[in-house]
């Protein structure tokens, strides 16, 4: 094959390459200075001006002055921007945001992990509120990359809880109502304290999953809600949540079993079903009913968390609390 | 014109540096050892050997098994290079060729490695083409009837499109000769071709390889340690044993019942045949004869 | 047989390409928002006759900002792992490899992981950590793949079995005893997901990556059909098998790392695109590396339009929808005693 034929071919097939190649860029470089002149701009489609914010991660947020579509990530958030008020504001959320009910009303953006980031740009929000705990880095990131500011908050506690929930009232500019429902609630809570003054605490075993055995380390907000309600759980681990051993649970026989659930009603019939596993059955406390079903509220580190706090502090010293009726929020 | 003629355009001219008139394989001294780590000493699988082939010749490479006949065929192929003395081709030496410009002249026959990916046959023996190409090349018209024709050589035009691996064993054989004639060589070299064949098969390949060399003027070299085919299809004979080369000449030169019983050590009768050609006689209910058997040390 | 010339490749490709770009068009029309196709076909005219201003903010925000980039994401991720699997399957002379036999997944899987636990801040340390990874274990696979000084199919396999093993325990040892909540994205991760939005930037490189690595490859096409048919066979047809092991190994290794350092771990794309191609269109090397390309880049983008849209608004990890395809195609392909 003679060397004019083989240069030829030669070119040729750096032809196909060239096309292909043109075919990329022909299509990426309007596009491109289109998403460039989209994303650097400094005006919202809100239109209003910008101030800058540090959110509960320690992230600096520029955020529009006037927020008036918010769109929610997680479960918790939701719950609490109905709590204060703002609840018309919630232009969307997740699946997994049931509380309060009219909650379930809002358009549905995915799940708290894996939301679409179509679906929320395309509510047009002023800001996306997530939580450190359930929601995933990239997926913040991919918010800002297409100029959508994301507010994250991070409760660690039932303190960090109640300062959220006022950062948050701030932020959007419901203060009085955010100081209302947090004067609230640090109320309800010093007379739980009170009641429970000079009472040891109850040993408890808090069960987040029974299949592993999943329950709460030292430093989550189930924990801190625990001793809030004169509980302390069994399992000392700087986890968060930790997979545990049945044989160390048993070892040390907790007075008191927590499960929790969005239907408590049927839990109850799994709790009896566990009796009979093994390891499980040896336990004490599960033998002779000493078993508390609380309802979804105490695994959100929400405005509800309070009066899950109440409903343990009442179900595990009933003696302290007199004949006062079960709150009726969130009650098994 | 040819890759032959071009090299000798190519080769100095000083009477010394050019090769005897007709000679194109020219084996000087070659010897090959292996070296391992642990040991000082070198073991050597190949002494020193010599010999010459020409064109139109079938060259027989002989011995047992272990006789260091795979290495000379690899020492002549250029995928080793030789300890000491010199192997060359038409005057370049063989280890020192370029992968490709070896691979344009010499064409290898072995045991196949499996295959992983079904392949048919006619683009088996198109491969054959590659050392003639460049990386990114499609072959051409003349490629195509160059593989045509190499499958014509070996009476295998009828299994072209056929799966590799859906041909039988002496068919497949046939199909590789043809790749290997598709290169287009000056120097066929086939290691032990004969070894899964039935008697046949083994006479056909041997007439084919004979005539093959006569027309397409190829040197033909193969490894075996087939005592009759040797003898009767071979021009000159190498004979090999425990890595030394014992004779080289003529199989009627070489076959000495004596020397075949001591590199074989089993009973042979010699006798000659027409055309001057050796007959090897298995005398297998005779022991080997006494003084023999005593000076051979076991292997 | 069927010679392979110029025109039977181009005719291929050409076939090839316009299913992309039909299968693009899809992937646009689709999602969790609706979009008209008048609608798309006007913007996307606005756009190239160079009227950005015009195109209505929803258009650019979703398709521009949004769906474009993931898409060409998805085009250039499932090129690069279905390349790499077409090489690696040649390399290692197994139709079982896939791009991620020889460990390059798992390596970058820990440098992610190293990643988020010591600098998470830092934008793209992501595809940082992973792309970091990638290399350390193709390096490492590497030394320990050679026998006598250069690259053998059969150590090589053995050692990047041994090291994706390895990696995995350190990975699932790290995942169980540190604080979840940093690692909480690594699951997804794992499983394959193109819903980040990545800088333009980064998808240049991406490209760039890939032209030269696939490229590379390209280069050794006809080799490579050679080594198919056995490493002495194809050296005595002038081969230079050991630089041709190496440039393969080191591009496709490349290839990997760059999609596994944007994407996660995509599974089934890599192993099963180059047999269905070989199906299809044979096993010649010249054809299959660039129909490997496109046929990787077509499922890619499909299965990630399902992905987008089957559970809508939810989004699944891409990797979650090539595996529910993979494995039974993977039977059928099997049985088809193809592999």
């Amino acid at each position: 094959m003679n060397r004019h034929a083989m240069m030829e071919s030669k070119l040729r097939r750096r032809g196909i390459f060239f096309l292909a190649l043109s075919f990329a860029v022909f299509l990426a470089s309007p596009l491109a200075r289109a998403a460039r002149q989209s994303s650097s701009q400094g005006t919202l489609p809100g239109g209003s001006a910008l101030r800058e914010v540090t959110d509960e991660t320690g992230r600096k947020v520029s955020i529009p002055l006037e927020i008036r579509r918010i769109v929610s990530l997680a479960p918790n958030v939701t719950e609490t921007l109905f709590a204060l008020g703002l609840g018309d504001r919630v232009v969307g959320d997740t699946n997994f945001c049931d509380y309060p009910p009219e909650a379930k009303n809002r358009p549905h953006v995915g799940g708290p992990i894996d939301p679409s980031i179509e679906q929320i740009a395309a509510l047009h929000p002023d800001l996306v509120v997530a939580t450190r705990a359930i929601n995933r880095l990239p997926t913040v990131r991919s918010l800002e990359q297409v100029g959508i500011p994301v507010y994250a908050t991070d409760p660690r506690s039932v303190e960090q809880m109640l300062a959220s929930t006022e950062g948050l009232s701030r932020l959007l500019g419901a203060d009085a109502a955010g100081q209302a429902l947090v004067s609230s609630m640090r109320r309800r809570l010093a007379e739980v304290q009170t009641r429970l003054a000079g009472v040891p605490p109850t040993s408890v075993f808090f069960v987040v999953w029974d299949s592993p055995t999943v329950s709460t380390g030292n430093d989550t907000f189930i924990a801190d809600a625990l001793k809030y309600a004169g509980a302390r759980s069994i399992i000392d681990s700087s986890l968060d949540w930790p997979t545990v051993s049945m044989e160390e649970v048993v070892r040390q026989q907790p007075e008191y079993v927590i499960f929790y659930s969005a239907t408590p009603a049927e839990k109850e019939s799994e709790v009896a079903e566990l009796r009979h596993r093994r390891v499980w059955s040896d336990l004490e406390a599960l033998r002779q009913g000493r078993v508390v079903v609380l309802s979804e509220a105490i695994a959100r580190p929400a405005p509800s968390l309070v009066d899950a706090i109440e409903d343990l502090a009442h179900t595990l010293r009933p003696e302290r609390f007199g004949a006062r009726s079960l709150s009726s929020a969130g009650g098994h | 014109m040819n890759a032959a003629e071009s090299m000798a355009a190519q080769s100095t001219s000083t009477p010394e540096a050019r090769p005897r008139s007709g000679v194109r394989v020219n084996v000087q001294q070659a010897s090959f050892a292996h070296v391992t780590r642990r040991q000082s000493a070198p073991v050597f699988t190949l002494e020193a050997t010599s010999f010459q082939a020409r064109e139109r010749e079938l060259v027989a490479i002989l011995g047992p098994n272990a006789s260091g006949k795979s290495t000379l065929l690899r020492l002549i192929a250029g995928s080793i290079p030789p300890l000491s003395g010199r192997v060359e081709l038409d005057g370049f030496e063989t280890s020192r060729l370029e992968t490709r410009t070896r691979a344009q002249r010499i064409a290898m026959v072995q045991q196949e490695s499996p295959l992983v990916f079904p392949v048919r046959a006619g683009d088996y023996v198109l491969q054959g083409r590659h050392p003639h190409g460049r990386s990114l090349w499609f072959e051409s018209e003349e490629d195509y009837a160059i593989a045509a024709n190499a499958l014509a050589q070996v009476g295998a035009e009828h299994l072209r499109d056929r799966w590799m691996h859906e041909i039988s064993g002496g068919e497949k054989q046939r199909i590789v000769l043809a790749r290997a004639l598709a290169q287009q060589p000056l120097l066929l070299l086939l290691d032990e071709p004969t070894l899964h064949l039935d008697i046949g098969a083994q006479v056909e390949l041997l007439a084919r390889l004979r005539r093959l060399a006569e027309e397409n003027r190829y040197t033909v070299i193969i490894v075996t340690h087939e005592l009759s085919l040797a003898a009767e299809f071979a021009d000159q004979v190498v004979l090999l044993h425990r890595g030394k080369c014992l004779r080289v000449g003529t199989p009627a030169e070489v076959y000495q019942r004596e020397l075949l019983e001591q590199v074989f050590e089993a009973p042979l009768d010699i006798e000659s045949g027409p055309e001057g050609r050796p007959r090897v006689i298995i005398q297998g209910r005779r022991e080997l004869r006494s003084n023999l058997s005593s000076g051979s040390s076991s292997g | 047989m069927r010679p392979l010339t110029l025109r039977r490749m181009l005719w291929t490709c050409g076939l090839l390409c316009v299913t992309l770009l039909a299968v693009v068009v899809l992937a646009l029309r689709l999602g969790a928002v609706p979009f008209p196709l008048a609608d798309l076909g006007q913007n996307i005219l606005l756009l190239i006759t160079g009227h950005p201003e015009k195109v209505s903010t929803d258009f650019r925000l979703i398709m521009v900002d949004i769906r474009l980039p993931r898409i060409l994401l998805g085009i250039l991720v499932g090129a690069a792992l279905s390349v790499a699997g077409a090489s690696f399957q040649a390399l290692l002379r197994n139709p079982l490899a896939d791009p991620y036999v020889l460990g390059v997944s798992s390596g970058s899987a820990l440098g992610v992981i190293l990643a988020l636990l010591l600098a998470p801040a830092i934008p793209l340390m992501t595809p940082l950590g992973a792309f970091l990874g990638a290399v350390a274990t193709i390096a490492a696979v590497y030394l320990m793949g050679r026998r006598e000084g250069h690259l053998d199919s059969g150590t090589l396999l053995l050692a990047g079995i041994v090291s994706a093993s390895f990696l995995s325990a350190v990975i699932m040892f790290l995942m169980t005893t540190l604080a979840s909540r940093d690692l909480r994205g690594i699951a997804f991760w794992l499983m394959g997901d193109l819903s980040t939005t990545l800088p333009t930037s980064l998808l240049w490189t991406l490209l760039i990556g890939f032209i030269l690595a696939a490229g590379a490859i390209f280069t050794t096409a006809s080799d490579l059909n050679l080594l198919l048919a056995g490493e002495r066979e194809a050296m005595h047809l002038g081969v230079e098998v050991t630089r041709v092991k190496l440039v393969v190994y080191i591009s496709a290794s490349l290839l990997t790392a760059l999609a596994v350092s944007v994407s996660g771990a995509i599974g089934y794309v890599g192993l099963l695109v180059p047999h269905v191609m070989r199906l299809l269109f044979g096993s010649d090397y010249r054809l299959l590396i660039p129909t490997s390309a496109i046929g990787g880049a077509i499922a890619v983008v499909l299965a990630d339009t399902l992905a987008r849209t089957i559970v809508a608004p939810t989004e699944l990890p891409v990797g979650a929808m090539t595996a529910m395809v993979g494995a039974p195609m993977f039977i059928y392909l099997l049985r088809r005693r193809l592999a």
